[in-house]
């Protein structure tokens, strides 16, 4: 396996989509290639990451004015 | 859901009394209308928010959403899934948005290919990323990450925002954009890798 050929299955591996012997050799070239072994450590630091960029909570305003919202959007349009 | 009798059958005040929600939304009852609108509130936001990044705007989509829902609710079927279907009227207006604004100048462009020698191997060593566990400071990293994110081309960053951000489902996402699942998630993996090579570039160091 190629580094190309690995960048491009990082996901599905992460995903455990990768038949058995796929899987084996991007493990093996990962034992043998630093680039590749920063690249999965890397893509895993960037979907946690991403993850704390979601907002959990709708904000005081939004939800105090969301009944008016409503009443726009059923008001015939002019 | 689903009455046991055809609507048919019913005396028509039994029909209003025993309508399902979506019967009572294509009726154009407001007190239905406004359940659903409440019940669907923090999602819509939410997928309307992680696609735009910006409180006001994401605002904005909900408030077009609510008004394109009220005004094609006729198009309703007896079997339409409220949520997704709000769910896709949510992210067009959100793209919508996302299209109608300013580029920025340094717009990530998928630049694969040129990472790569003929042979397969990488071109140059790219940056070593710190290490998750070390000390470093996610808050202001998970935020350059959203303002790099913002340069994806718009078909990358939809996906990757309602994978990653959001933590959709990838049926959601199918559902939600009407994209096929390999499509779905070869975006996804663009987004991530683009992603991880620019941010990589600003906080790694020299491998
Ligand atoms: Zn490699």
């Amino acid at each position: 396996m190629t580094c190309k050929e690995l960048t491009e299955r990082v996901m599905a591996f992460r995903d455990r989509e990768l038949p058995l012997s796929t899987r084996l050799s991007l493990q093996f070239h990962a034992a043998m290639c630093p680039c590749c072994r920063n690249l999965l450590t890397s893509y895993d630091t960037l979907v946690e990451m991403s993850a704390e960029l979601a907002d959990v909570q709708v904000p005081d305003e939004l939800a105090r004015e969301f009944d008016d919202m409503i009443l726009t959007a059923m008001r015939p349009p002019t | 859901m689903a009455t046991a009798l055809p609507q048919r059958y019913l005396h028509p005040v039994a029909q209003l009394l025993s309508g399902s929600l979506v019967e009572r939304l294509r009726r154009r009852d407001r007190a239905a209308f406004t359940e659903l609108c409440h019940s669907h509130r923090d999602r819509l936001y939410a997928i309307a928010l992680s696609v735009l990044r910006d409180r006001e705007e994401a605002r904005d989509a909900l408030q077009d959403t609510l008004t394109s829902a009220w005004r094609s609710i006729d198009q309703l079927q007896d079997d339409t899934a409220l949520g997704a279907w709000l769910g896709r009227i949510v992210l067009n207006h959100a793209r919508m948005r996302l299209r109608s604004r300013r580029r920025k100048p340094m717009e990530l462009v998928d630049d694969f290919e040129t990472w790569f020698s003929a042979d397969g191997h990488r071109a140059s060593d790219p940056p070593v990323w710190p290490r998750a566990d070390d000390a470093i400071d996610r808050a202001r990293f998970a935020n350059r990450l959203g303002e790099l994110a913002a340069g994806l081309p718009e078909e990358l960053h939809v996906v990757w925002a309602l994978a990653d951000v959001q933590h959709l489902s990838m049926q959601e996402i199918v559902d939600l954009t009407g994209l096929h699942l390999a499509n779905v998630k070869t975006r996804l993996h663009r987004a991530r890798l683009l992603l991880r090579e620019r941010l990589g570039a600003e906080i790694g160091r020299p491998a």
